[in-house]
């Protein structure tokens, strides 16, 4: 199950860095991100907001807008083995009109917004024949409709909502609206930014179910972005964590749920009560995420971090494996063996945390 | 006399807020005091220096708009020629005598400008507040008390929306002796309904928060909380609302003074262009006459206009255009100078 | 349809708000100014006793009526399209110069305005499109200029300048009546259209800048949608994009602007005609105006403050087509 190390690659991320702005008045929301997506693999994004991943995920769909930019990297797609053309394309640099091809037929979008990612004055019919008539001319209307339907039900919706508004649908059947639109073209990667936010614990339990269905049924290859650390431990094969625009821990979700190395995803899981599985503490962790236009130096999360030293203020932690032959890989120095002190354990980040919450110890 | 450009927020008015501008004027909850209100107002005028230097629209638009109101209050003392005088030098063109050169009556366009500046300008501030008055008054205190005072105020505001302001005015003011005031109040009460709907709907919004509740619970008199907690939360939108109507109210003025309805003894851009079309300007090819009073016109519009668009634009940066950052990939570029 | 009902009775009540204002006013006014007219139409002779009694009625001259009888009568005679006797084309009734003189008046309107809107609209996409560019910087600064500008002084510029100066279109009255009589001759027709050039471009000129800033407005708003970019995401063309999903959402609330500004557009119109001496109602008022003829200046008026009233309602049931939220049944 666990992915990391099976699976054809599907997608490269490579030194990916995205600014808000240019000049000296530039954010850089996303600095220097590598990661890897492989077939039929669900990859989660975590992080608090402002944490970078989805304009991560957006800039991976070339879907930024004004003023955000990517200053460097590429994003390299691997197409299947029976494809077309087997050459991989970087994202980046392919021109509108292949960018175009490219979208929703290889790389599909979930929204955040049930709500708002529907036009309102068309049919949830009538969108779905946008995304056809433009990517599959040769298909009839018939066919459309027909295609429409059979995606429709996919998501458990009755065809008769192909005529319906996106205002004549529950929040969470809009949802599904979208996710069915997703699927519209069997692309290779879907992208699902916080596809479960804006809805209540029931409907988000329904989907998240739907998700993990059509996930087993479709083979899916998904990069799920949220900021509940705990739902991607229920649904992620990979997890990454990011934070103040970059990588601060990626790990198989075995290995992240048996014991988060970083002190920030540590803090990040035990901050939501799991809707499943053993009960956990809920602490929190104390202070607000670094407003990016000045990002503390070093490691960004050492004025939060309950264990911070001297070198975090100083030093930029590379993203390397926690221990020599360890596939979790996270940025911190306090796996770093120059340190010269043992890593915490599980107990000693729940006290920590617990201590600082309480106020006994001045962070 | 003019389609509104609302942005969408002040056509959906319940979402334009007054955030930005409003830098000062946070809603902080605390009981209102005269000094209350002066320090507010003290930071507004403070945030509007700022923003003037900020936001390129409001720059241009304030330069246009000061230079106007120099002329009103100094430019009688400039001029040197009695704008009234009649001469024998009739429909003369420009020369260095005669800046703008004559007219029919052999008077000097160049003073007549200036001076009818003074009414122009003048005017169209004062029917422009007076129409902010009315507004204001109906909007807020319908948007408060709600209910039955709500409903009757808000059916005669929307009855007198959908009555063409000009017409109406012109039904009006053709029964009453042509003084300026009487066309001044009669443009008044024919603009007043637009910017009572979106006070309205602020007010209505407004009525909610904590610090108004907080006030009511306090014992506070409603007209005092309405006139003292919730107005000087909306001065953005009175603001606002006060340019768009100057601009109405310049143009109608003008309209109403073009068709003859304007006081022949006062000199305003209005009358300058009714004499200019009745006196043959057109026949005789003098442009000198009816081009300047137009254009002015125009100008000190344009000059409020970029000033409403600029504070919109504070308001919701989206409207901002973003210069450096096109949407074009910048390895495209990059690209094509590779291959 | 309760929201249709609701706007029913609000238009309803602007008609009855008008009429009364224009029954109550010479009523009001100093010295009841409607006498001087009376009196002159007496002069003129031959006036029927009907017609006297008519005007009597509407300007409450000569009446032992009460103010609620005059009042009653004038709200008959209007019902009955009784608008009065002109003064200035006597013995002409009001309501005959206004037949005479609307479907000039509409056909300009119709064919300006219509115009106008759909390029200021179509103009509004495009640069909140290509929001910064150098085209975006010189429309919107351009048109911030003629958004101030006044209808009849860019009439007299149009009549000087391309009229007069260069000689390119006609500049006065509806058609060249030396060479042609109305009637459906193309000579007719294409004599009438050349002469609409000029007062038609002054009112698309000095409306467009409205439209296109209130377009821009909202479409840049609309740009920012999820439900855009989810279209861009989608791989559609940029047209389906910028029409489809950006424009068919921004151009609600422009409708709603357009009912709103409708009227001053016409009021605008009339003072355009003025200045061409288009023969339409514009110029009628103007003369009704100049010659203190009460009864013509305010049935031109009452008509015009209808024809607003049904536009709007034309907008009303167009947003209803335009916009699926409000065809559902919901309290708003």
């Amino acid at each position: 199950m666990s992915a990391v190390e099976a699976g054809e690659r599907l997608l490269d991320i490579q030194h990916l860095s995205v600014d808000y702005g240019s000049g000296d008045g530039a954010v850089h929301a996303v600095a220097d991100v590598s990661l890897a997506l492989r077939r039929g693999e669900v990859l989660g994004l975590a992080g608090e907001s402002g944490s970078g991943k989805s304009t991560l995920a957006y800039a991976v769909a070339r879907l930024l807008r004004p003023p955000a930019t990517i200053t460097g990297g590429s994003v390299i797609y691997h197409p299947r083995a029976d494809a077309a053309t087997k050459e991989p394309v970087d994202i980046p640099r392919l021109s509108n009109a292949a960018l175009r091809r490219f979208r929703w037929n290889q790389l599909a979008m979930v929204f955040q917004g049930a709500m708002n990612s529907l036009n309102p004055v068309l049919t949830v019919g009538a969108q779905m024949a946008d995304v056809l008539k433009t990517h599959r001319p040769e298909m009839s209307k018939a066919e459309r409709g027909e295609r429409a339907a059979e995606l429709l039900r996919l998501v458990s919706i009755s065809g008769d909502h192909l005529r319906s508004y996106p205002f004549e649908l529950s929040g969470g059947m809009r949802q599904r609206v979208g996710i069915a639109l997703a699927l519209a073209l069997s692309p290779d990667i879907i992208i699902m930014d916080e596809p479960t936010t804006a809805l209540d614990v029931v409907v988000q339990r329904e989907i998240l179910e739907q998700i993990l269905s059509l996930r087993e049924r479709l083979n899916l290859s998904v990069i799920f972005i949220t900021h509940d650390l705990s739902l991607l431990l229920e649904l992620a094969d990979t997890i990454a964590v990011m934070y103040a625009g970059k990588l601060v821990e990626l790990a198989a979700r075995r290995d992240l749920y048996r014991q988060p190395r970083h002190p920030y995803s540590f803090g990040l899981i035990n901050s939501f009560p799991t809707l499943r599985g053993a009960r956990r503490a809920v602490t929190g962790i104390p202070g607000s995420p670094p407003d990016l236009r000045s990002v503390p130096s070093g490691c960004a999360f050492h004025p939060r971090c309950p264990f911070a030293f001297d070198r975090c203020v100083s030093e930029t932690p590379p993203l390397q494996p926690y221990s020599a032959g360890q596939s979790q890989q996270v940025a911190c120095h306090l796996y770093d063996d120059a340190a010269g002190r043992e890593p915490p354990t599980s107990e000693e980040m729940t006290a920590r945390y617990a201590s600082v919450a309480s106020g006994r110890v001045a962070v | 006399m003019k389609p509104t450009p609302a942005s969408p927020a002040s056509l959906d008015e319940s979402q334009r807020s007054a955030p930005a501008l409003a830098g000062g004027l946070s809603s902080d909850g605390q009981p209102s005091q005269a000094s209350a209100v002066l320090s507010r107002l003290g930071r507004l005028a403070r945030g509007l220096w700022r923003l003037a230097t900020i936001n390129r629209k409001v720059m241009i638009g304030s330069g246009i708009i000061a230079f106007f109101v120099l002329v009103a209050l100094l430019g009688p003392l400039v001029i040197h020629q009695n704008p009234n005088k009649f001469t024998t030098n009739l429909m003369a063109s420009p020369t260095a005598a005669h800046l703008l050169g004559t007219n029919q009556g052999g008077q000097d366009v160049f003073s007549q400008l200036v001076l009818g500046t003074r009414s122009s300008l003048s005017w169209a501030f004062l029917t422009g507040l007076l129409v902010v008055c009315i507004s204001v008054s109906v909007g807020l205190i319908g948007g408060y008390f709600g209910g039955a005072v709500d409903d009757a105020f808000s059916l005669i505001t929307n009855v007198f929306l959908v009555i063409p302001s000009l017409p109406l005015a012109i039904v009006a003011v053709q029964y009453f002796n042509r003084a300026t005031i009487t066309i001044a109040l009669i443009v008044a009460l024919t603009n007043w309904p637009w910017g009572a709907r979106v006070l309205r709907a602020q007010t209505l919004s407004m009525r909610s928060r904590e610090f108004v509740t907080a006030a009511r619970a306090g014992g506070e008199r409603s007209l005092r909380i309405i006139f003292f907690e919730i107005f000087p939360n909306e001065l953005t939108i009175v603001a606002a609302s006060f340019i768009t109507t100057t601009i109405q109210v310049l143009l109608a003025v003008a309209g109403l003074e073009f068709l003859g309805f304007g006081d022949s003894t006062t000199i305003s851009w209005g009358t300058m262009l009714y004499g200019a079309y009745n006196g043959g300007a057109l026949l005789i090819g003098a442009w000198w006459w009816f081009v300047p009073p137009g254009l002015c016109i125009a100008l000190l519009g344009s000059g409020l206009a970029l000033l409403n668009f600029g504070i919109d634009e504070i308001a919701d940066p989206r409207l901002r255009a973003f210069r450096p950052a096109r949407r074009r990939w910048r390895f495209g570029a990059k690209k094509a100078v590779q291959s | 349809m309760r929201r249709l009902i609701r706007r029913l009775s609000i238009y309803f009540l602007a008609i009855w708000a008008a009429v009364t204002i224009n029954f109550f006013l010479p009523r009001l006014a100093p010295g009841n100014p409607a006498e001087v007219a009376f009196a002159r139409l007496q002069q003129v002779g031959s006036v029927s006793p009907a017609t006297l009694t008519a005007l009597e009625n509407e300007f409450g001259v000569n009446t032992h009526d009460s103010l609620w009888i005059q009042y009653l009568k004038y709200l008959n005679n209007l019902i009955h399209g009784n608008l009065g006797v002109s003064t200035t084309y006597y013995p002409t009734s009001v309501g005959a110069v206004i037949k005479q003189d609307l479907p000039w008046t509409l056909a300009l309107l119709s064919v300006s305005v219509l115009l106008s809107f759909a390029l200021g609209t179509f103009l509004g996409v495009v640069v909140a499109w290509k929001r910064g560019s150098a085209l975006d910087t010189l429309l919107s600064s351009t048109m911030i200029f003629f958004y101030s500008v006044l209808f009849p002084w860019l009439a007299l510029m149009a009549v000087y300048f391309i009229g007069f100066k260069a000689g390119w279109f006609p500049f006065g009255f509806g058609y060249d009546s030396q060479t042609t009589s109305p009637g459906l001759s193309f000579a007719f027709l294409g004599s009438a259209l050349d002469h609409a050039v000029l007062p038609a471009l002054t009112i698309i000129v000095s409306t467009i800048a409205g439209w296109m800033l209130t377009m821009r407005n909202s479409m840049i708003t609309t740009l920012s949608e999820d439900y855009v970019l989810m279209a861009q995401a989608k791989g559609l063309g940029p047209a389906r994009v910028m029409f489809g999903y950006a424009a068919r959402n921004a151009v609600l609330p422009s409708v709603t602007g357009f009912a709103i500004a409708i009227g001053s557009v016409v009021g605008g119109q009339l003072l355009v005609e003025i200045v061409f001496s288009y023969p339409g109602i514009g110029n009628a008022l103007y003369l009704g105006i100049q010659n203190q003829d009460y009864a013509l200046a305010d049935g031109i008026l009452l008509l015009v403050i209808v024809a607003t009233v049904v536009m709007n309602l034309i907008v009303d049931l167009l947003y209803t087509v335009l916009d699926p939220r409000t065809r559902q049944e919901r309290s708003a």
